[in-house]
């Protein structure tokens, strides 16, 4: 962090979080989507983890954790739901799963 | 340590029910059918409401303990939240106890996915604390992808929760990235202590970011248009019983806690002045989620789609609640309108749920208009339920809806921070085309020589749920004064608020930025 400041924190934090918002709306592999999705959830950890350290205290790391532990909890449903995509359909790409329509 | 242990009954009591059912199934007869399950979570849901109503007539509680005062607090407000939320858990494990083997995806797990989804949700409405709230928001979640396709047979259930499951986290990570900038500015995550220090410093740009994520990630759970997209095909493609657990429990929670999030920390005046006015934002959505919700529920032929996008539209009508509410001395919710709507949409639409999971029989689920030709001669008693709902949704008297509409629309010309009459006008007008979409289930459901000979299921918890929500929705709209007294107790805001900050100061203590690590 010394010699850092942290505007080039955030700004590599955004410029990831903006990756992976654009990986979501673009992208039509349901992986592809879902790494997308960790990607941005590990932006967020990033510039929270940068505010801990300009700030000196623990506050951050202890959401950064719960974060982690939530998104660990989140990839084992998303995963198990594209797997009985992927049962269904033999493919997990986003633009064959369209049966609902108006 | 042990009466806030007693006062943080109704959460730990849900949790333990989770936990015991989750066990019970697993040492049941797996040939038996599972529906006593369903009842065990019932009752327990049912002692978990008694608590929630023993606390709510005390006025809600002062938690003690510092570390569960910063996280949760248990004002009129989150009590308030935690019986609607319970009373609508419990109609929809009714509705689904005979619904399930119907559907042929009889597994145990789902009522203790039901239960664990409301504990997410009371955690989401009580949290005074933003990593609290986020942590609820994802217990409820997480449970509500995997019931979303626990039709796992059903290639549209498991395209429903696919949908909602991207989104859902898609949302998640804004909340997050704006969570992220409420700490980096104030320091915490607490509501108090963040409304604190945004009272004396300016939000500047930070409160920009912050307000932007915040409504982007809540739009999703609220689906409010442009962020709709995903709900119609969620509610046709989940089971019917969760589908109305998602459009009366999962959306009252993100509504409370949006309530909360937005009056308690982000009230103040400077957050009024900047560049982008939260308040402002939610106006126009509310004008844009009525009237495109509206439109599009009129061309629907499915009937579950037609109440997906009613659900949409009834977003719009909360969201004028929301503006119309101005946070006194950093807490409180004025207007109790907002409440009483949220109970009168909560009930009539778990309960026009409850009615539509009659229309499914060995795995299939068919349910266009053409479906309910001729259902009063057959099922008359569900057949008047549905009237009642649909009166209700439609904001017709004498039922709950109308006088929920009523107290809205008073809130908002009562408001004195925003001229809402405009918006007031655009929500009677979206009323008035609501109106010919619902008056369209009745006509067939009375009118209509049905087309074929349809499979009903027959079951009695079935007809309780959507019994007890028709009578609650009626005698809520006939003799509302008790229900008023009570969401104007659970707007007079938050008793917790000095206690909450004094406690907060207590670990919160910030160390000053200089001892920043080497």
């Amino acid at each position: 962090m010394s010699g850092i400041p942290l505007s080039w924190w955030l700004t590599l934090g955004t410029v990831l979080f903006g990756v992976g918002t654009i990986g979501v709306l673009t992208r039509r592999n349901a992986l592809v989507v879902f790494m997308s999705i960790e990607l941005m959830l590990n932006a967020v950890n990033l510039i929270l983890l940068a505010f801990a350290r300009q700030r000196g205290d623990e506050h951050g790391h202890v959401l950064a954790f719960f974060i982690i532990a939530v998104a660990a909890a989140e990839a084992a449903v998303g995963l198990a739901i594209i797997l009985s995509v992927f049962r269904h359909k033999r493919s997990v790409n986003l633009d064959d799963v369209r049966a609902l329509k108006h | 340590m042990a009466a806030d242990l007693a006062h943080l009954s109704p959460l730990l009591i849900v949790c333990c029910v989770g936990l015991g059912i989750l066990l019970l199934d697993v040492f049941a007869d797996p040939k038996q059918p599972k529906t006593f399950i369903g009842y065990v979570a019932v009752v327990g849901l049912l002692v978990a409401l008694a608590a929630t109503g023993w606390l709510f007539a005390t006025g809600g509680v002062l938690l003690t303990q510092p570390y569960f005062a910063v996280a949760l607090t248990l004002d009129p407000f989150a009590l308030f939240g935690f019986a609607l939320i319970l009373v609508v858990a419990i109609l929809t494990t009714l509705a689904s106890v005979h619904y399930l083997p119907s559907q042929r995806c009889e597994w145990g797990e789902y009522y203790s996915l039901v239960v664990f989804a409301s504990l997410g949700m009371m955690v989401m409405v009580a949290a005074a604390d933003l990593i609290t709230m986020f942590v609820g928001l994802e217990i409820m979640s997480v449970a509500i992808y995997v019931l979303a396709g626990f039709k796992r047979q059903s290639p549209f259930a498991i395209e429903a929760a696919m949908k909602y499951f991207f989104l859902g986290a898609f949302a998640t990570g804004f909340l997050l990235y704006g969570l992220a900038f409420v700490y980096g500015a104030t320091g915490s995550t607490n509501l108090n202590v963040v409304a604190e220090h945004f009272a004396k410093n300016d939000p500047g740009l930070y409160g920009i970011v912050i307000v932007i994520m915040m409504i982007v990630a809540f739009g999703f759970k609220i689906a409010a248009v442009p962020f709709h997209m995903w709900t119609p095909d969620v509610y046709e493609g989940s089971p019917s019983p969760i589908a109305g657990l998602m459009a009366g429990g999962v959306k009252t929670a993100a509504f409370l806690a949006l309530a909360r999030v937005f009056l308690t920390a982000f009230g103040g005046a400077d957050f009024e002045n900047l560049a982008i006015s939260w308040r402002e934002v939610f106006y126009w959505l509310a004008i844009l989620t009525m009237t495109v919700g509206n439109i599009l529920a009129v061309v629907q032929q499915n009937v579950k789609r037609m109440l997906a996008y009613s659900s949409i539209s009834h977003a719009g009508y909360i969201l004028i609640g929301i503006v119309a509410s101005r946070s006194v001395d950093g807490g409180a919710v004025a207007g109790s309108g907002l409440f009483f709507y949220l109970l009168a949409y909560a009930l009539s639409s778990v309960g026009a749920f409850a009615v539509v999971s009659m229309l499914g029989k060995d795995g299939e689920e068919d349910i266009t208009y053409g479906n309910l030709a001729g259902f009063a001669y057959r099922h008359g008693f569900a057949a008047l339920c549905m009237v009642i709902f649909m009166a209700s949704l439609a904001g017709i008297p004498p039922t709950a809806g109308f006088l929920g509409k009523y107290l809205v629309f008073t809130d908002a010309l009562a408001a004195t921070h925003m001229n809402l009459l405009p918006l007031v006008l655009v929500a009677v007008v979206n009323s008035m085309i609501g109106v010919y979409y619902y008056l369209k289930v009745i006509v067939f459901m009375y009118m209509r020589e049905p087309r074929r000979e349809f499979e009903t299921i027959r079951s009695v918890p079935m007809g309780i749920a959507f019994g007890l929500a028709a009578l609650v929705v009626v005698v809520c709209g006939s003799f509302p004064d008790t229900t008023i007294r009570w969401s104007a107790k659970a707007a007079t805001g938050n008793p917790s608020a000095d206690s909450a900050i004094s406690a907060a100061s207590v670990i919160d203590v910030p160390a000053p930025v200089a001892t920043t690590a080497k």
